[in-house]
């Protein structure tokens, strides 16, 4: 059974991923030194999705959505809704393969072929994915530790030439085009959906919504630091040149003994990054397993495989590109839409019945 | 049979643990540590210096600069044939020093470096400056300062002028910075070369990224520094007591403590006014005098040094204005304290013209060891 520290370290490490990496450019290209705000408003949106996820998890405490679905709309709708699911965090998987690959590639091995790093990755991956939830949640603890040592080195920016009059000037902005953009940000704090497939180990489910509040505010706070500190360093127009602000402005710090921070950052980096691939093995999995009733572990090495097989397809940037502006729409329905809508539902049946 | 099982894993595990790809052992790689660039015959003059490192046993180590130049029309072009120079793959990845002609620094330096940005081998923490007098690439050629080999003598030269305050910190990192800042504009420091020897000789304008040609002489640098906020550890100054300029009638100070404030006011004919306040406490260096130091005399000197710096702060500014290179930032203040006037402007027309009053103000705070 999980208590509130498993719980907590499953949340961050599911939240905090590749997301941060190019969050900043994203958001500033969008609303410059009001990026930030942006930021804030996905965070309140997220605490709202969370209370929502919570309440529709705590509807049946014994049963993941995959069982609560088909309780919910019916076997044949239930089902449906299972495999889109299913298909879902395959296809978020896979761009998140492709991302990470791209980023490795193009920062440190040049020349290994992409299905080398992506094979990597996945191997380390089910390695962790296909235990028990309550081994992947001690893993995650320890990979958590790397977070001291990640932010520290982030504190070393600030000794080189920053100027804080670049979060200037405050909420010029439109209003309108602030929160617009902040669902691109929404996306980089996704992850807590988890709670809708693990709340049957859950050692307190009462206490789960506090503990995902403060996971939820921990990465908030977080990528907020990350954010500020990207601003603050990069000038306006160079902002928008640079893919990994985050890397880039590693790239220049250099200390007596250390040089080139960005590749041992980046190195560290991918372990959160792996980490937020292991849930999401985990939940698919889940499905594969109440989809077709094969054992959990044999339903984590089918999608290893089939992911395997995408990453190896000669895929377009073009293509990835549309690929993660349709992830980000997919991401808002099935983390927001239809959990709401089945919570409605849920509502509904109770105050028939 | 479970340990046949395990070993077959290995077997399986070991290649792809090596990382066969992407070997790049610092063996076979010709590490270039200074690079200069010179405009010669509208092309671009690359020249590279890579250091080898003989060792003489014991640890005790022989080193042999190997230097190369090459010509083409662009940065990639000229480091194509410097290629063929060398045994093993060039690699940008430890450089120390980029030099920069004062022909090719009179050009727009971002689109030029552009390959220096973009691919991420090359290590951005080398340090940057301009040479006069003669090409960048008969630098090199000295071989070594003191001890140290010539690419690493001239980051220390750098660096030791930072910390003196001579010129504010950068690299090649923060170049990127100043670049695409819009609104403020950077120096760099010149080197000059005298006999056998090299120095920081005083502060290059940049003026939309590119070096106006005008220069801050060296005794101005600290005070320029002072002025832009972006100073060092140590800022030492020095006035002449009456206005002779004769033999040993200078006191010196070192500043302890600074406050500054800048401020923009706009007035209604679309120019704004900017009034710059800079208070320092110093502490005596040197005083060329016999008699105790009395508090009528430090009154005094506190007077003669503030008039001093007054003077010389405005005419300072009168060379940025002159270079069109706005270094106190006062554009990027506007931008962000009144963005709605600052679109308003042509900046690159508008600073030449503006006033900016500057006020010293000097306070002696402390004598040294002897009254």
């Amino acid at each position: 059974m999980l208590t509130n520290k498993n719980l907590f370290f499953l949340i961050i490490q599911a939240q905090i991923g590749i997301g941060i990496l190019t969050l900043p450019y994203v958001l500033y290209n969008k609303v410059q030194q009001d990026a930030w705000i942006s930021l804030l408003i996905a965070g309140a949106l997220s605490q709202v999705v969370i209370v929502i996820l919570v309440s529709l998890s705590k509807v049946s405490l014994k049963e993941n959505l995959y069982e609560l679905s088909s309780k919910l709309l019916g076997r044949f709708l239930g089902n449906a809704l299972n495999i889109c699911y299913v298909l879902y965090f395959i296809t978020y998987s896979m761009l998140l393969l492709f991302l990470v690959s791209d980023v490795i590639i193009t920062w440190i091995l040049h020349r290994t072929p992409q299905w080398a790093i992506i094979l990597l990755i996945l191997l380390a991956a089910s390695y962790i994915a296909k235990e028990h939830l309550l081994t992947i949640s001690k893993s995650f603890l320890v990979f958590s530790l790397l977070f001291a040592f990640l932010i520290v080195t982030i504190f070393f920016v600030y000794v080189q030439d920053v100027h804080f009059g670049r979060l200037l000037p405050f909420a010029s902005k439109e209003p309108l085009q602030i929160v617009s953009s902040s669902p691109q940000a929404f996306v980089s704090l996704i992850g807590f959906e988890l709670i809708l497939f693990i709340m049957p180990f859950i050692k307190k489910p009462a206490e789960s919504l506090k503990v995902l509040s403060i996971a939820n505010g921990f990465t908030l706070s977080l990528y907020l630091f990350l954010l500020i500190t990207c601003i603050v360093y990069f000038s306006a127009d160079q902002f928008k040149l640079v893919n990994e602000p985050l890397l880039y402005m590693l790239r220049g710090l250099s200390f007596k003994y250390i040089e080139r921070i960005d590749i041992i950052f980046l190195s560290f980096w991918i372990i959160p990054i792996t980490t937020s691939l292991v849930t999401q093995l985990f939940t698919a999995s889940l499905g594969v397993q109440n989809l077709f009733s094969i054992g959990r572990s044999k339903s984590v090495y089918i999608i290893v495989g089939v992911l395997f097989i995408l990453g190896m397809l000669p895929i377009s940037n073009f293509i990835k590109e549309s690929l993660s502006s349709l992830m980000t729409y997919l991401n808002i329905i099935f983390i927001f839409f239809i959990p709401t809508l089945l919570l409605i539902i849920a509502k509904l049946k109770v105050y028939k019945g | 049979m479970i340990y046949l099982k395990r070993l077959l894993l290995l077997l399986i595990v070991f290649p792809l643990l090596s990382g066969c790809w992407d070997q790049n052992l610092i063996v076979d790689q010709e590490v270039m540590n200074g690079i200069s660039f010179d405009l010669k015959d509208d092309k671009v003059k690359s020249t590279i210096v890579v250091l080898n490192i003989i060792p003489k046993g014991s640890g005790v180590f022989d080193f042999n600069n190997q230097i190369t130049s090459a010509t083409g029309h662009s940065l990639e072009e000229t480091t194509e044939e410097l290629r063929m120079y060398y045994t093993g793959p060039l690699t940008a990845s430890k450089s120390r020093i980029v030099l920069f002609g004062e022909d090719f620094a009179k050009k727009d330096l971002e689109s030029y470096l552009d390959l220096i940005y973009r691919v991420p081998d090359p290590y951005l923490g080398s340090k940057v400056a301009i040479v006069e007098g003669v090409e960048a690439s008969k630098l090199f050629s000295l071989e070594e300062i003191g001890t140290d080999p010539i690419a690493f003598g001239l980051y220390e030269i750098i660096d030791a002028a930072e910390k003196n305050s001579t010129i504010p910190k950068g690299t090649l990192n923060t170049l990127f910075t100043f670049f695409n800042e819009k609104g403020k504009d950077f120096i760099l420091p010149i080197l000059k070369q005298k006999g056998e020897n090299i120095m920081v000789s005083g502060a290059g304008l940049i003026s939309e990224n590119a070096y106006s040609g005008e220069s801050i002489p060296l005794n101005d640098c600290p005070l320029l520094l002072l002025l832009m906020d972006d100073y060092g550890h140590l800022v030492n100054l020095n006035s002449y007591i009456d206005k002779k300029k004769k033999l040993n009638n200078q006191v010196s100070y070192k500043i302890t403590k600074v406050k500054r404030k800048m401020k923009v006011n706009e007035t209604p004919h679309k120019k704004p006014e900017v009034d710059l306040k800079l208070n320092l406490e110093v502490s005596l260096t040197q005083y060329p005098g016999t008699e105790k130091l009395t508090t009528k005399r430090i009154k005094e000197l506190e007077k003669v040094i503030t008039k001093d710096l007054n003077k010389r702060s405005k005419k300072i500014i009168t060379a940025t204005q002159k270079a069109n290179s706005d270094v106190l930032g006062i554009g990027r203040t506007i931008k962000e304290t009144d963005p709605s006037a600052w679109q308003s402007y042509d900046w690159r027309t508008t600073y030449p013209h503006i006033e900016i009053k500057t006020a010293v103000d000097v306070k002696i705070v402390n004598t040294g060891t002897i009254k």
